[in-house]
């Protein structure tokens, strides 16, 4: 089923266009907090319409700028931030510190914390760092264990596990002697 | 989403553990289960687009659908398409056991809420199950813990189990 060239290719568009749909789709279905599916409104949500929030859950999540009381920078969901105090933390919080917070609304701009994870400040970096590192691996094992072949039109084991390409090691050979 | 480290090396210890039962499974076949495992993350395109997509469009779009059910059974079929037909089947399968430990592992992820911060059991479900918290995306253990379990796996594998075939 569906193996000659031209089905296979309209099988991969169509699958694209479906997968843009998903996205379109997830989108709609989660374009504003449901309570009910557990999807609390955040801070960009909040700082639009903090009155009809009052006495709801949110999750918020930012900087601390200062720990007595505590105060985070959080996002206003349109390019600028704005500061949430937090009461109830009930573990110590660090100035510089992004946290997740799940709580309640007050008035005066204050959430009551029932919740809080804490992000270790070398988080963010690393975490970005070893994805990306873990990304060359797998593609450079992806490279090399399979490739495309123009006659079969697809994508093929490689008959036998190739090295580093030539060009590439001819390549540094010319640069390192 | 933990790290796409620790991601890799749950998809290839999966895979080495797959390959005990299915001898064809070989460590070309064992980088389609990884490529599986990292595959959900896709949608981490967004952390490199200088605007946003549902602005540009002008209506909801949302990159977290590939962290979901609906995404992950698109992309395997997408894979199983690109390569020739006679690796259509062991590709499809590979992706989707890579793919799923992607899911399961995220939702295990701690958050503020008690529940996943990404609904993906969509379509199926918009309902965001609740998380045992057993880590963070930022954890730095996890790579090593994920890492040490593989390096065990490989060696087993390679010294002891492959020897008495």
């Amino acid at each position: 089923m569906l193996r000659d060239p031209v089905s296979r290719v309209i099988t991969v568009t169509i699958l694209l266009i479906v997968l843009f749909g998903l996205m379109i789709g997830y989108g709609m279905t989660l374009n504003s907090p449901q309570p009910e599916i557990n999807y609390y409104p955040k801070s960009g949500e909040l700082y639009n319409d903090y009155q009809s929030y009052l006495n709801e859950r949110v999750k918020v999540t930012g900087w601390v700028v200062s720990t007595d009381p505590v105060v985070i920078k959080t996002w206003d969901g349109q390019g600028g931030d704005y500061l949430l105090t937090i009461t109830g933390a009930h573990m110590p919080v660090e100035t510089g510190t992004r946290i997740s917070v799940f709580g309640v609304v007050k008035t005066q701009d204050t959430v009551e914390a029932h919740r809080i994870v804490k992000y270790p400040q070398y988080g963010v970096i690393y975490t970005r760092l070893i994805s990306f590192l873990a990304g060359v691996w797998v593609a450079i094992r992806a490279l090399r264990h399979w490739t495309f072949d123009l006659d079969r039109f697809g994508i093929v084991r490689r008959p036998k596990l190739t090295g580093i390409p030539d060009h590439i090691l001819s390549w540094i050979d010319r640069r390192t002697h | 989403m933990p790290d796409l480290l620790s991601h890799a090396f749950i998809g290839l210890t999966i895979g080495i553990v797959i390959s005990w039962r299915y001898t064809w499974l070989t460590r070309q076949y064992l980088t389609v289960c990884m490529v599986g495992a990292i595959m959900p993350d896709l949608g981490k395109i967004r952390l490199f687009l200088p605007f946003e997509m549902s602005n540009i469009l002008g209506f909801p779009f949302s990159w977290s659908a590939f962290t979901t059910v609906g995404g992950i059974v698109v992309l395997c079929l997408l894979g199983g398409f690109l390569v020739v037909p006679s690796e259509r089947r062991r590709v499809i399968g590979l992706l989707a056991v890579g793919s799923s430990s992607h899911l399961f592992a995220d939702g295990l992820l701690r958050t503020s809420t008690g529940y996943s911060g990404v609904s993906f059991l969509w379509p199926i479900t918009a309902y965001r199950t609740p998380t045992p918290g057993l880590y963070l995306s930022t954890d730095w253990w996890l790579a090593i813990v994920f890492g040490g379990i593989s390096i065990l796996v490989y060696l087993s594998d390679r010294y002891m189990i492959k020897d008495h075939r």
